[in-house]
């Protein structure tokens, strides 16, 4: 903590504040109204243990394809000269500002049971996807992965590029190249937008409802049986609201106090 | 220096006006909260119609949602003058909660089997459902409608795997018209009028009937929109949008 000069007016306290304000209130309000007594009993009821089981293992799928085809995106745009690139760009990054719930009529429309993909995947394969697990991996790479994409495309835009030619003159195929220079010149890009697109999964509701629906054990999700609840056991609701939020804020915490600096050089 | 300081104080001056201007002026007409279940959408944009050619200094404003949402909402202190619910549960926790006398039943809703148009598949009755070659949506069992189709099911001892249990009503419909479902279990006020789809009933045996009760809430602002509900208009209205009167 050094005492350096502000560079920054003073007065830009009061909107930072209510910017605060904004995000810390409703979610402290959600912490003080939720139902702690009923913690327990409600952390181990088999509705809650299904629903977190499926949101952990479809988000963790998620992110782990994403990784899988996202990187690989971000790294051709930022480093061909393809043409079009800004408008792909555009595409790959759209769903973010569809509302979900259109995103998953979107999803509907190529691989529900009487769309083009969707009918040929039937007829060829006897796979039907709405409705599935699969849907709700679908429904969440969908609105998810743009996070991923988008932050490591503008990171790998602003690094020098200086390391990674001077590597390639002196020798080093491309793979070695990506793996030893480009990828950790973006690490907190890349680490950044992975837990976005966790996040932003794990929170999916609107896409999978209407893509994958809503079974126990098989596509009811956290968000869905926290909206489910809501109808009857307000009190219900607020306690998932509350445990899904603390699993979040860990994650995000634990990030930011060890894994950043520690990758960062110890820089905050 | 200045200069940054009046940026960024007049964004917070334009915050505290449109605060400010959120209240309504004086001579606005007299604003009437109806909250009404969403199945009633087209009933009460009609009566809403009606009543304020009938009453001009009055402005209804109909606020449709699930009923258990505007339960809650009412129960949190929204300002409502009437409240119209599509079950008595709903009524019961808002009639409690606020300690109010009881409530009217205006209107009924019966079950139907909702089908592509043509009904393609022959689906002729609740045992059809259970046949593994349907991909069924219910309603979720938490909301009315969920609640009311396994009722049904059970009475008529049809044992169904649905595919997806819809959070409402209305998704179940959408799922046979948008094809991902073969059949699902909604309230005949739900396709009527719909060429998307078509519908097969259910047998008087098994039919489970909804009530839909509603109540003055604020018994001078709302009674008077809950009389017109109730009389010949009102009933016309229900009628033609599939509901039952009793």
């Amino acid at each position: 903590m050094s005492r350096r000069p502000s560079t920054i007016p003073r007065l830009l306290i009061v909107p930072a504040g209510l910017a605060v304000a904004l995000f810390a209130l409703p979610i402290l309000a959600l912490i003080a109204r939720a139902p702690w007594g009923e913690l327990t009993s409600i952390l181990s009821d088999d509705d809650t243990g299904r629903a977190v089981g499926l949101s952990l293992v479809t988000s963790l799928i998620t992110t782990g394809i994403a990784l899988a085809i996202g990187v690989p995106l971000a790294l051709v745009l930022a480093r061909t000269r393809l043409p079009g690139r800004r408008i792909i760009l555009a595409v790959c990054t759209l769903s973010m500002v569809l509302p979900p719930v259109v995103a998953g009529v979107a999803l509907l429309s190529v691989l529900g049971r009487r769309a083009p993909l969707g009918r040929l995947l039937d007829d060829w394969f006897g796979v039907t996807v709405p409705f599935t697990g699969a849907a709700v991996v679908i429904a969440q790479l969908f609105v998810a992965m743009p996070f991923l994409v988008i932050t490591l495309e503008s990171a790998l835009g602003s690094v020098d590029r200086g390391p990674e030619e001077m590597a390639r003159a002196l020798g080093a195929r491309p793979w070695r190249v990506l793996t030893t220079v480009t990828v950790p010149s973006v690490r907190s890009a890349l680490l950044a937008g992975t837990v976005l697109t966790w996040a932003r999964a794990i929170g999916e509701f609107g896409a999978t409802i209407t893509f994958a629906g809503n079974l126990p054990g098989v596509t009811r999700t956290l968000p869905t049986e926290t909206y489910l609840a809501l109808q009857n056991s307000p009190d219900r609701a607020l306690m998932l609201a509350v445990i899904q939020v603390g699993v979040c804020l860990a994650v995000l915490i634990a990030l930011r106090r060890r894994w950043v600096p520690a990758i960062t050089g110890g820089r905050p | 220096m200045l200069r940054c300081r009046l940026a960024a104080t007049i964004p917070l001056c334009a915050l505290l006006l449109t605060m400010g201007s959120a209240c309504s002026g004086p001579g606005a007409p007299e604003r009437v909260n109806v909250f009404a279940a969403a199945s009633l959408g087209a009933v009460m944009a009609e009566v809403e119609q009606l009543y304020e050619a009938a009453n001009p200094e009055v402005d209804v404003v109909v606020n449709l949602a699930g009923s258990s949402t505007l339960a809650a909402q009412i129960l949190a202190g929204a300002d409502a003058a009437v409240f119209a619910s599509a079950n008595t549960a709903q009524m019961d926790l808002v009639r409690d909660g606020l300690g109010l006398g009881p409530a009217t039943v205006f209107a009924t809703n019966e079950l139907v089997i909702v089908v592509a148009p043509g009904n393609p598949l022959e689906i002729t009755g609740p045992d059809d459902l259970s046949r593994s070659d349907l991909v069924v949506a219910l309603a979720a069992p938490e909301v009315p409608a969920g609640a009311y189709a396994m009722e049904m099911l059970r009475r008529a001892g049809v044992d169904v795997a649905p595919a997806t249990l819809e959070l409402d009503v209305r998704a179940v419909v959408t799922r046979v018209a948008l094809g991902e479902s073969d059949a699902g279990v909604a309230y005949r006020t739900d396709v009527i009028g719909r060429s998307d789809v078509a519908s097969v009933s259910v047998p008087d045996d098994y039919q489970v009937v909804a009530d839909y009760p509603v109540l003055a809430i604020d018994p001078e602002a709302g009674g008077p929109v809950v009389e017109m509900l109730t009389s010949a208009v009102g009933r016309a209205a229900l009628n033609d949008a599939g509901f039952g009167v009793p």
